[in-house]
């Protein structure tokens, strides 16, 4: 455990935030996070990537709103009171991913931090760039930001111009 | 302060709102560089502060020229003589001068502080009239003549003749002082040597003065240009090379320094040392100056001017926005409150307050909008500099016309509008306006004549460019387009469809490309940049007769009118300005050939395309639908919706980063309760609708 081989977070302390999607928990830098908000309306915006569920008007900003639980393989989120949207802020793009439901803060250090599973035949694990181990507890797959929107830049365009609405 | 509240009232107050701000500055810049000059009056004189004043005097000469300021005008050209000659070395500044200068700054003020008033104006013309005779007297007193001596130096023949009178002064100047004066030679990429100059000559100050520059032959390679320094400084070459970080034969010796020339230890000489020196001491330089020169009553400034970031304005009118939408959330709960018995009462008194509300919000909106407009004079001023220096440089008679300069438009809009004007007027010199004798054997007027018209039209301002040059060719334009494959030769085109072929990226109808019109950037340009700013270019033209350009631009791009339009359950806003009208459309009345969808409107076929197909919707045909009818430039196009859902002021914001960039979607603004709603990009929607019926 101790001598495990860390991945991009070398010996510092990392925070992390995690979310709730389709019973994991999946962390990502707080630093690459703007706010958190609370669930709502998405405008859909025709001839996006598959991806892309829409947009939100956040203050004085249109953002592209992306739902984590489609990205990563499996079924879009659904409204719920827990249920959020973190806005992200990468490389000067701005944009939203949708969660089921916003965890806590997690300080993890660099023994903690593992290579993601080899046998990544799941789906959307391509995103995972690291798995945080806490003892008795599920453990965290860190989200490469980046990997994430390469996957929504390659989704094919919808067969209707709008994704399907899920709701 | 009741009168400065007066002065801003008046009628005139418009013009010297703008005038007083302006000189003030300029002003307060001569004051400043006087204070410089005080403390070395009897030494060496910078002669860059020289040339400060002498700019300041100039463009405060011209300043109140513009806004018919005549006394101050005459009092600013005599400044302007006198510095001219300071700065030739034709006269020699005395404490005696210096305080003429004090004095006229201080004179000037007081003019501006009254400006206005009509009482005292004859006072103040009269003070200004005896000041002027002074300066004048000052002027012509005898005066021990300097007179230039250039020595046998070894500087190239050729750089010496380049140089004009006033570094010609300043060689012999720094001669007499007995500091060393060098050539020296450097070699700059030509892509990137402004850069280069740039630095050598903020290094060579440091130490000295850069007295010419000049570019010179002998580059060693293609790619590089020489420039040759003619350069006045107390070190010797050692030093110099040393502090310029050059090779040792760049540097030739014209004349070494005299006496002890100062090593590279020794304190910075020069431009910059007295400088800095003189700020901190101008304050006490001021207060020792003679004779004691009374200062203005207040040193507050006179004018109520702030500048603004405009970007403080766009966070003003977001906030304006926002309330706008907590407005209407209020309106709601006030008609829930109104329709339940219990609560009636306070419902319609809630209502009654909302209503107060949405009108002061009113008022906040066109005050922040109010503030950021601009009259297009800003534009049309640089224009006519512009023509004046084409006329010359083209040695073509032509004249520019304007009017309308009044018209005000938001000003970020009048910003982005100087490229593309300057490039249609430019057009206009070079390309549209025939030589004189051309156009007496046509039977026009020698002298072309071009005119800029602005009005405003509702929301929308007009500038319409016209000349009365040759006009385009129709012909001429379709035959290169049929050359460079933009249409078949048997396309079917009306005139204007023809015209229009114009903005296409590549294609002139000129065949030799002169410097003024550019190579590459063209009308395409022009188009584009006006599309930018939600506008839209017309053209027409008859041959022989001359060409009209229309430009059609919304007021502000803050906020803009929408029409709300609805596609099954898709709602999408179109920006009012280029919608021509709105019709309700029954499926008889639509007709298909060659798989485009048409109705007839009034006699003519327009182009339809339903939006759901567009965006690849998935809702079901309703047999009734509307038609809204949008025009880019002359190509209409109808676009087939369920439902028109009403007007409304919006905001529209891009859509955040590339991810999400869509054709035909500008951007998106905010509803209320109802969440983001897309705006349309009309004139991609039309380029691409009709371009697709073009390749079927």
């Amino acid at each position: 455990m101790a001598a495990s081989s860390a991945q991009n977070t070398n010996d510092v302390t990392v925070e992390l935030a995690c979310f709730g999607v389709n019973d994991q928990t999946y962390g990502v830098d707080v630093l690459q996070i703007r706010e958190i908000v609370r669930w709502q309306e998405v405008t859909p915006l025709p001839m996006a990537p598959a991806l892309i569920e829409g947009v939100i008007d956040l203050r004085a900003n249109v953002v592209p709103v992306v739902d984590l639980g489609r990205v990563l393989g499996g079924e879009a989120i659904e409204e719920t009171t827990e249920a959020r949207i973190a806005v992200l802020e990468v490389d000067d793009m701005v944009f939203g991913l949708r969660v089921a439901v916003a965890v806590d803060v997690l300080s993890v250090d660099a023994s903690q931090v593992d290579e993601p599973p080899a046998l990544a035949t799941q789906s959307g694990y391509d995103a995972v760039r690291a798995v945080v181990r806490r003892p008795g507890e599920a453990p965290v797959m860190v989200l490469s930001i980046e990997q994430l929107l390469e996957t929504v830049y390659r989704s094919a365009k919808p067969a209707s111009g709008f994704a399907e609405e899920r709701v | 302060m009741a009168a400065r509240r007066k002065r801003s009232n008046s009628a005139a107050s418009k013009a010297q709102s703008e005038f007083v701000p302006e000189a003030e500055e300029i002003l307060e810049r001569m004051r400043d560089d006087l204070g410089l000059l005080a403390e070395t009056v009897d030494g060496d004189l910078n002669p860059e502060t020289i040339n400060g004043l002498f700019r300041s005097a100039h463009s405060l000469k011209g300043l109140s020229g513009m806004f018919g300021q005549e006394a101050m005008s005459e009092l600013a050209h005599h400044l302007e003589d006198l510095l001219d000659r300071l700065r030739m070395g034709r006269a020699v500044l005395d404490r005696a001068g210096l305080a003429l200068f004090d004095e006229s700054v201080t004179m000037a003020a007081t003019a501006l502080e009254k400006i206005g008033d009509e009482s005292e104006a004859a006072a103040l013309a009269e003070g200004i009239a005896d000041l002027i005779g002074r300066i004048e007297a000052w002027n012509a007193a005898p005066r021990a003549e300097a007179v230039p001596v250039v020595p046998e130096l070894d500087v190239p023949p050729a750089l010496l003749r380049a140089l004009t009178e006033y570094e010609e002064h300043r060689l012999s100047d720094n001669l007499e002082r007995g500091r060393g004066i060098y050539v020296i030679d450097a070699d700059f990429e030509i892509a990137s040597f402004e850069e280069g100059l740039h630095e050598i000559q903020s290094a060579i100050r440091e130490v000295g003065e850069v007295l010419s520059t000049l570019p010179s032959p002998g580059g060693s390679l293609e790619s590089h240009i020489r420039f040759s320094l003619l350069t006045a400084t107390e070190l010797d070459k050692g030093a110099l090379v040393g502090r310029l970080d050059l090779a040792d034969n760049a540097i030739q010796v014209a004349r070494a320094p005299l006496g002890t020339a100062k090593t590279e230890a020794s304190a910075p000489q020069g431009a910059s040392a007295s400088h800095d020196d003189g700020q901190t001491e101008a304050k006490a330089a001021a207060a020792r100056a003679e004779p004691e020169i009374a200062e203005p009553g207040t040193l507050k400034s006179i004018s109520d001017t702030v500048r603004v970031d405009i970007r403080k304005l766009d966070e003003l009118m977001n906030l304006v926005g926002e309330l706008a939408i907590q407005r209407s959330a209020v309106q709601q709960i006030a008609s829930k409150l109104a329709m339940d018995p219990a609560t009636h009462r306070i419902g319609t008194d809630l209502a009654k307050v909302h209503k107060t509300l949405e009108r002061k919000l009113q008022e906040l909106q066109s005050g922040v909008l109010e503030v950021r407009m601009v009259p297009l004079r800003q534009v049309f001023d640089k224009l006519t500099r512009v023509a004046r220096r084409l006329r010359l440089d083209l040695e073509k008679e032509a004249r520019l016309e304007i009017e309308g300069a009044d018209t005000e438009l938001d000003k970020l809009i009048v910003e982005e509008l100087i490229d593309p004007l300057m490039h249609v007027i430019r057009n206009a010199f070079d390309h549209a306006i025939e030589p004189a004798d051309e156009r007496e054997a046509a039977g026009k007027p020698r002298e072309g004549l071009i005119q800029i018209v602005a009005s405003q039209r509702g929301n929308d301002v007009l500038i319409t460019v016209s000349d009365d040059g040759r006009g385009i060719d129709a012909e001429k334009v379709r035959a290169r387009a049929v050359e460079a494959g933009l249409v078949t030769a048997e396309s079917d085109l009306t005139r204007s469809e023809t015209l229009d072929l114009v903005f296409h990226p590549g294609l002139s109808t000129r065949d030799e490309v002169t410097e003024t019109s550019g190579r590459g950037v063209g009308m395409d340009v022009v188009r584009s940049n006006i599309g930018a700013l939600g506008g839209l270019v017309d053209i027409s033209s008859e041959v022989g007769q001359g060409t009209t350009l229309t430009i059609t631009l919304p007021i502000t791009l803050a906020i803009i009118q929408a029409l709300l339009v609805r596609v099954g359950e898709h709602r999408f806003a179109i920006p009012l300005n280029s919608i021509r009208e709105t019709l309700l459309v029954e499926d008889s009345d639509l007709q298909r050939t060659d798989g485009r969808q048409l109705m007839n409107l009034r006699g003519e076929a327009l182009p339809l395309c339903r939006l759901a197909d567009e965006f690849d919707l998935d809702t079901p045909e309703t047999g009734k639908s509307y038609a809204v009818v949008l025009g880019v430039g002359d190509a209409r196009l109808g676009l087939l919706v369920d439902h028109l859902d009403g007007q409304q002021d919006t905001v529209i914001k891009p859509i955040q980063g590339p991810i999400a960039s869509v054709r035909g979607i500008a951007g998106a603004t905010e509803m209320g309760d109802k969440g983001a709603v897309l705006v349309l990009d009309v004139s991609a929607l039309v380029e691409d609708v009709v371009r697709k019926g073009e390749v079927s």
